[in-house]
């Protein structure tokens, strides 16, 4: 009898040995939600992928949504949240409030040296609030916006080619991009600038930034008050000087009503001289035929500065793309951050950037690498969970580049133009207020219809009618949204600027 | 003499009016159908080519499919494909069956409780439970993230549902009396008799669920968040507008594809629209009749 339970004892000892040994190495089950990409997620046939999976001992469940703050919204709403979520911007700090939001002040600590080493910490710093650092932040290059401009026809008309104009000298370009028939078809058919590259906001974002400023973004002044770049008199004097290029006919009469389609087939037809775009505003021309009809075109780089030189700047993207964080309902939130820190290793980031040597990509002498893979087969279904802007490089040129591809580089490669003046909004990364959700868009579109009124010169820019756009401004809701960012502003910084 | 030339005068005046009324009628067919036409070109020609034509094409100049190629190559579009005839065939069925039973029922002037339960399908036509309780009323069905959360939800339209019971009025009542006379039950009035006199209505509400669940996307986007469950919507609406994204820097869209061109996005539209138009033509015929005789009665 005594030999019996005595086996039957050890029998369970080995069972129950067995069972946790099973336990150990039973894949941890994580899920994921980021915004939806090209990508497919397949690790039965990207070795990339089943190699990031084994390596953490991880079994993926990856949710992709077109819009994550409805879905972010939803699932929490229901409870029943992704353990990691890779959310835009800063909207992490909107969450907050939610008690969803795991503090990974710990398990950063203990599990997060490698992400910890590759961000800097001016980064860190924009997802903490009272010392717990609640995301992992995606590190933006903050520089995206290239001038472009016709080169051969800046030649043509006789003007020096350079890689800064300033105001002046690019006004006088511009009116004669229109008015001297720079394609030779003998018709009046080119202008300096239409719509191409966003509107009335980013297609002059240059000439903004030679006037002290960007649309939408709001500053400290140097006499210690908070005001918006679209009440002052530096917008005043943008808007004056673009009245003035339409005025001349440098500006594409369909400026404020072309389709984004119709601006980019002008554009690409040749017919414009002059953008700031998003950096592949060029490849896009390009992609659209523009170096097939137009195949002695050449758009530069170029540099807009106010007429003293001392005053340029383009637009910032903000120093945080995505934040990644982990939710409190992730049953297993030490196994999420050692997956999310291998993601920043070398081997890790290697694996989930670019795939499998050999297959997807290969390096270049520099260390730079290349795709080879298809391009019609995404196979990075983890972009946009980890990133910071020291990490990879753009190829370097090849040698037998088609002319396309010569006039493209330069835009692609922002690395040589970083160091350029960016305007960052004051208010960048503050919880959206309650003031700006109720009156943002009314004001919004105010200033647009002021605009289009004060750059056609429906409505003629004086003393008198500045004043009177300002007061509506601040009736239908400007100076309400603009005091509550400079509350929550002032609270954080612990500052008493006021509002102007 | 005089009755003749009258008669060849009024002729050519006949003949004229048959020529300009053909000529008019010819102009607004080709004004409705030249921009479908005009998409199928551009699908099929090269990007520059349509740049320089500013999008509007006569006829294509060199015909070349690259468009094509590139769409059928999507990621995710033959999966996507697959779950939205499945939705589309499943969805369809299951919606006739149910609507047809449910106007029929409506139908019946006899039925006990029949003005409130008209009633009550009225009202949902107006007031609905709004986004969060419905996504987590499918939360509690364990609905999320499968295809039939994109069919069993929606299944019944209370429009549909009308319309149906609308054109069951309509039937002679003395056809159901020879059939419950004949010794029918009501099953039986309802698919030997009904039914077979109902293939308009039947051939509308076929039209409007199968459009319907094809072109599924907001439903899509909120209950199915992962790849396997995505419909051929949403992946064509990802096609569409892939790429411009302040996420991604140079290198990383460098490893990634390209903007959709006006070519591609083209030939996304002729993609999704193909099947919707090999089937309409054999529906035509019940459609217009279904439509007006469904929407008359009170």
């Amino acid at each position: 009898m005594k030999k019996v339970i005595a086996l039957i004892l050890a029998l369970a000892m080995v069972l129950s040995i067995s069972a946790v040994a099973l336990a150990d190495e039973k894949p941890v089950k994580l899920s994921i939600m980021k915004s939806a990409d090209d990508s497919v997620y397949d690790p039965v046939n990207n070795p990339a992928l089943a190699k990031i999976l084994e390596v953490n001992n991880i079994e993926l469940e990856l949710h992709m949504v077109d819009d994550i703050t409805q879905s972010v919204n939803l699932a929490m709403a229901s409870g029943e949240l992704c353990d990691i979520i890779a959310s835009p911007k800063l909207t992490v700090m909107e969450y907050m409030s939610s008690g969803y939001v795991l503090p990974l002040n710990d398990l950063l600590d203990q599990y997060g040296q490698d992400l910890k080493a590759r961000i800097p910490e001016a980064v860190w710093e924009f997802v903490t609030l009272g010392g717990d650092i609640y995301a992992i932040p995606q590190e933006n290059k903050n520089y995206k916006w290239p001038t472009a401009i016709r080169m051969d026809w800046v030649e043509k008309l006789g003007y020096e080619k350079k890689t800064e104009y300033t105001v002046s000298e690019l006004k006088q370009i511009l009116i004669d991009m229109a008015t001297k028939d720079p394609d030779g078809n003998g018709e009046n058919d080119t202008y300096g600038m239409n719509a191409y590259g966003g509107g009335w906001k980013n297609t002059n974002i240059a000439i903004y930034g030679a006037f002290n400023g960007i649309p939408d973004q709001n500053y400290l002044s140097e006499d210690g008050y908070i005001y918006s770049y679209n009440t002052s008199d530096d917008f005043r004097a943008a808007l004056t000087y673009l009245n003035e290029l339409w005025t001349a006919g440098a500006i594409d009469p369909e400026f404020f009503v072309a389709s984004e389609d119709q601006a980019t087939q002008k554009a690409a037809n040749g017919k414009i001289g002059y953008f700031t775009s998003w950096w592949n505003g060029v490849k896009v021309l390009c992609e659209n035929g523009f170096a097939d009809l137009n195949p002695d075109a050449w758009y530069d780089v170029i540099y807009v500065t106010s007429d003293d030189g001392k005053t340029q700047g383009v637009l910032d993207n903000g120093r945080v793309s995505n934040s990644t964080f982990i939710t409190t309902t992730c049953k297993n939130p030490e196994a999420a951050m050692k997956f999310l820190n291998y993601l920043a290793t070398d081997e890790g980031y290697e694996l989930f950037q670019y795939g499998w040597e050999g297959l997807h990509f290969e390096y270049n002498e520099d260390g730079t690498t290349t795709s080879i893979y298809q391009l019609n087969k995404d196979y990075l279904p983890l972009t946009g969970l980890v990133k910071w802007q020291s990490a990879g490089g753009l190829a370097p040129l090849k040698e037998d580049a088609s002319r396309a591809q010569q006039m493209i580089w330069p835009f692609e490669n922002t690395q040589h133009i970083l160091g350029l003046p960016v305007y960052q909004d004051l208010f960048y990364g503050l919880p959206t207020t309650q003031e700006a959700l109720e009156y943002a868009t009314e004001v919004s579109n105010y200033v647009t219809s002021k605009v289009v009124e004060f750059v056609t010169g429906a409505t003629p820019i004086n003393d008198e009618t500045w004043a009177a756009y300002k007061t509506d401004w601040a009736a239908k809701g400007g100076m309400k949204v603009l005091e509550s960012y400079a509350k929550q502003y002032n609270e954080l910084n612990k500052s008493e600027y006021p509002c102007k | 003499m005089v009755t003749a030339k009258k008669k060849v005068r009024k002729l050519r005046r006949v003949e004229m009016f048959d020529v300009i009324n053909l000529t008019l009628l010819t102009l607004i067919c080709l004004s409705m159908f030249y921009p479908f036409l005009n998409l199928l070109f551009v699908s099929i020609s090269a990007q520059s080519e349509v740049t320089a034509a500013n999008g509007l094409l006569l006829y294509p100049k060199k015909i070349q499919l690259e468009a094509y190629k590139y769409v059928f190559s999507y990621n995710n579009i033959w999966r996507a494909y697959q779950n939205t005839i499945f939705t589309t065939i499943v969805g369809t069925i299951l919606s006739l069956l149910l609507t047809c039973m449910g106007g029929y029922s409506l139908s019946k002037k006899g039925m006990p409780g029949r003005t409130v339960m008209t009633n009550f399908v009225l009202i949902t036509m107006f007031i609905s439970g709004g986004l969060i309780p419905t996504y987590l009323t499918m939360r509690d069905y364990k609905l999320l993230n499968s295809l039939w959360v994109l069919i069993l939800p929606g299944c019944v339209s209370a429009w549909n549902l009308f319309l149906a019971r609308n054109f069951f009025m309509g039937i002679p009542e003395d056809l159901k009396e020879a059939c419950y006379i004949d010794g029918g039950n009501e099953v039986q009035t309802m698919l030997r008799i009904v039914l077979p006199l109902s293939m308009p209505i039947i051939a509308t509400l076929t039209l409007f669920y199968g459009l319907g669940y094809w072109n599924q996307y907001s439903s899509a986007i909120i209950y199915n968040t992962r790849q396997e469950y995505h419909v051929l919507q949403v992946v064509v609406r990802r096609m569409y507008s892939s790429s411009m994204s302040d996420l991604l820097t140079p290198e990383e869209l460098e490893l990634q594809r390209t903007p959709p061109t006006e070519v591609v996005r083209a030939a996304t539209v002729m993609f999704t629209t193909a099947p919707v138009l090999a089937i309409y033509p054999f529906l035509q015929k019940h459609f217009a009749q279904g439509v007006m005789v469904g929407s008359l009665k009170g």
